[in-house]
């Protein structure tokens, strides 16, 4: 993976890192632009369909919790490492490209080594393939309608 | 019929429970509506099933109303329109990510992401959202104060410290700008110019919390992604 996909804001970030960490790296621009709402989000959280055992588990635990801040030290537990790919792409879905927006712009400026460039890198192809897939659907819809 | 739907939420102050918003989901049309769940995707495939459904559902509106008093039939239509469009684009990602010529650059793309330490805040973001997601479709409210947008730079549980609701933590309670970050701020592409310090000592200004978008703060952005 060498190129990474990013929108003209993003693309200043990038040039003001480090050489050692820019140099090598394919930039193409992200020019999908898509108008995402919290109705689109919540309904993406309603189609998730986790299966990954451990997930079930957490979900389960979740639910005994008392209060929210009984949350984080329950999920603090796993890492992504843990998580079947086809669970990571429910929940990257579920997301949306308006939070991994905010997550890439936040790693664009701290980031301080190849596996951060790679994780970027990653991130915003991710964010490419969910804004195509969205924007295909929001076409298909809008014909569908007419 | 579907009873009242309510959210845990514990403070300090004990055990206490607040109404949801109303969401629409094939799972509620089919309770509301007493029809079986096959029935229900079938009609938000066209724009008549979804006039249906949404028609159907209005003449429910008074027990709704008396179970979410915030009950509003514009987000009704629009939600009903969201479940079509974003299952075709789920359809659509499933298929991408698995055509043979795609799942060479997914596998990396995951493996990429996987290599993210354990408590970095962008995963925490992630595995809450799978979590709290067991409870069904869940209503925003609930969602802006439990899924922080969290700096990057801190470790979870400074994240956790703010997700704890100051008034001991029930939701309605608290506005939601002020749980998860005291900006409600966007990161910023413009070129920023260094705080300039008149002081006489001529110090370095103190550092400043970076930002912490909540949630609601990201959706109600004029970003369009």
């Amino acid at each position: 993976m060498d190129a990474i996909y990013l929108t003209a804001g993003e693309q200043k970030l990038f040039d003001a890192l480090p050489k050692t960490l820019s140099k090598g790296w394919q930039v193409e621009e992200e020019d999908q632009v898509y108008e995402d709402t919290k109705e689109k989000f919540m309904v993406r959280i309603s189609l998730m369909n986790l299966r990954d055992p451990k997930l079930l588990a957490l979900q389960e635990r979740v639910k005994k919790t008392r209060s929210h801040e009984e949350i984080i030290p329950l999920v603090d537990q796993l890492s992504l490492a843990d998580i079947s790919e086809s669970d990571l792409l429910e929940l990257f879905f579920a997301m949306g490209p308006k939070i991994l927006s905010v997550n890439i712009a936040d790693l664009l400026k701290r980031a301080s080594g190849p596996a951060d460039m790679n994780a970027i890198a990653a991130l915003t192809f991710i964010r490419r393939s969910i804004l195509t897939s969205l924007l295909s659907a929001s076409t298909q819809w809008s014909a569908r309608n007419k | 019929m579907v009873s009242t739907e309510q959210i845990k939420s514990a403070g300090r102050g004990g055990r206490r429970e607040v109404p949801r918003d109303f969401v629409f989901t094939p799972e509620r049309a089919s309770q509301y509506l007493e029809k079986d769940m096959k029935t229900i995707i079938a009609e938000l495939q066209t724009v008549k099933g979804r006039d249906r459904l949404f028609e159907e559902f209005m003449k429910h509106e008074d027990q709704i109303r008396q179970e979410h008093p915030d009950f509003d039939p514009d987000i009704l239509r629009e939600q009903i329109d969201a479940q079509g469009e974003m299952r075709l684009a789920k359809r659509g990602l499933l298929e991408d990510a698995n055509t043979p010529e795609k799942k060479g650059i997914w596998k990396r793309a995951w493996e990429a992401v996987k290599s993210f330490p354990r408590k970095h805040p962008f995963i925490t973001t992630a595995l809450i959202l799978a979590a709290v997601a067991g409870g069904g479709y869940l209503a925003w409210k609930y969602l802006v104060n439990v899924i922080p947008v969290p700096d990057v730079a801190k470790p979870a549980a400074a994240v956790a410290e703010k997700v704890v609701a100051p008034t001991g933590g029930a939701f309605d309670a608290i506005p939601a700008g002020n749980i998860v970050g005291p900006a409600p701020a966007m990161p910023s592409y413009a070129p920023t110019t260094p705080p300039v310090d008149g002081g006489i000592l001529g110090g370095v200004p103190p550092p400043q919390p970076t930002p912490v978008p909540s949630l609601k703060d990201i959706f109600d952005s004029p970003l369009k992604y």
